[in-house]
């Protein structure tokens, strides 16, 4: 029985991961994602309205998935780099530089609305509840699988220790579109 | 009066990037091409040249379909930074010659 079923396992995670990572998004979600909770933090704050945006504009435009992970990860350590070298301006400085960074568009929660807007726009507009049903078979499947192969888990078993930890790295990439899209 | 930037061999290539065409307007991707820098480090540079004043930068023109959607930032040299850059190659220059006088054989790395 057993025969049978790893290599079922392994064949159905494999497709998921596969399919996970050929969904055109998943880039871009994991990019947006770093951006926002790691990289902007590292800013100061009088450059963090400019740089969300011009950063985000950027990742639209870079063709492949990887590219836009590895320029979101190099950001990491750009933004401590901007965060050394900034040296604090006056108030009104401050105040005359964020009008100009967002041509008159002060209003955090406005400017953070409208790109929100823009982001469900954009996946309305991709057969969203095709989609969704994919991703929630695609979870129930990995889970199972995952379960499956970490209760018979066998440190001997290089088979079953592999479709445990593709499951994993699955689950995770599911968890990662999921989370983009109840942003 | 603005701060000089550092002039690191990176930040030689990013000037570099902008001397070819001085006209030209930029997007950071595209900086990142030309130079083969990554963004956490074509960036803060962006920033310090743009703080001495060498660079400028603003939003593209966004058109009305495009509302709510990020914008691009482009980026073209000065006047000023044109001669800043053409200044600090001319200096670069000099010092690889005394460099090169220090060690006749040497031919650079």
């Amino acid at each position: 029985m057993l025969e049978v079923l790893i290599p079922l396992f392994i064949s159905i995670v494999s497709g998921i991961i596969v399919k996970e990572i050929n969904a055109h998004d998943w880039g871009s979600a994991l990019a947006v994602k770093i951006i926002d909770h790691v990289v902007i933090g590292r800013l100061p704050e009088a450059w963090r309205f400019r740089l969300k945006e011009e950063w985000l504009a950027e990742i639209e435009n870079i063709p492949s998935d990887f590219q836009k992970v590895r320029y979101a990860l190099s950001l990491i350590a750009g933004a401590g780099r901007i965060q050394r070298n900034y040296q604090p301006a006056t108030d009104q400085e401050m105040m005359d530089s964020t009008e100009k960074w967002t041509g008159g568009q002060v209003d955090d929660k406005a400017f953070f609305e409208s790109i929100a807007a823009w982001v469900e726009q954009r996946e309305t507009s991709s057969n969203l509840k095709i989609r969704r049903m994919f991703d929630v078979i695609a979870v129930i499947i990995v889970l199972s699988a995952t379960f499956r192969a970490f209760i018979t888990y066998n440190a001997h078993d290089i088979y079953l220790f592999f479709a445990w930890l593709l499951g994993l790295l699955g689950l995770i990439l599911s968890y990662i579109r999921w989370c983009a899209r109840i942003r | 009066m603005a701060k000089t930037p550092k002039l690191t061999p990176e930040t030689l290539k990013v000037l570099n990037a902008f001397l070819e065409d001085p006209e030209l307007e930029r997007y950071g991707y595209e900086l990142m091409k030309a130079t083969g820098l990554k963004s956490g480090t074509l960036y803060p540079i962006l920033l310090r040249l743009e703080d001495a004043g060498w660079i400028e930068s603003d939003w593209a023109a966004t058109e009305e379909s495009d509302t709510g959607r990020p914008r691009r930032r482009y980026y073209q040299i000065t006047s000023s930074g044109q001669k800043e850059a053409v200044d600090a190659f001319r200096e670069y220059e000099r010092e690889l010659a005394s460099l090169k006088q220090l060690r006749p054989g040497w031919k650079g790395a």
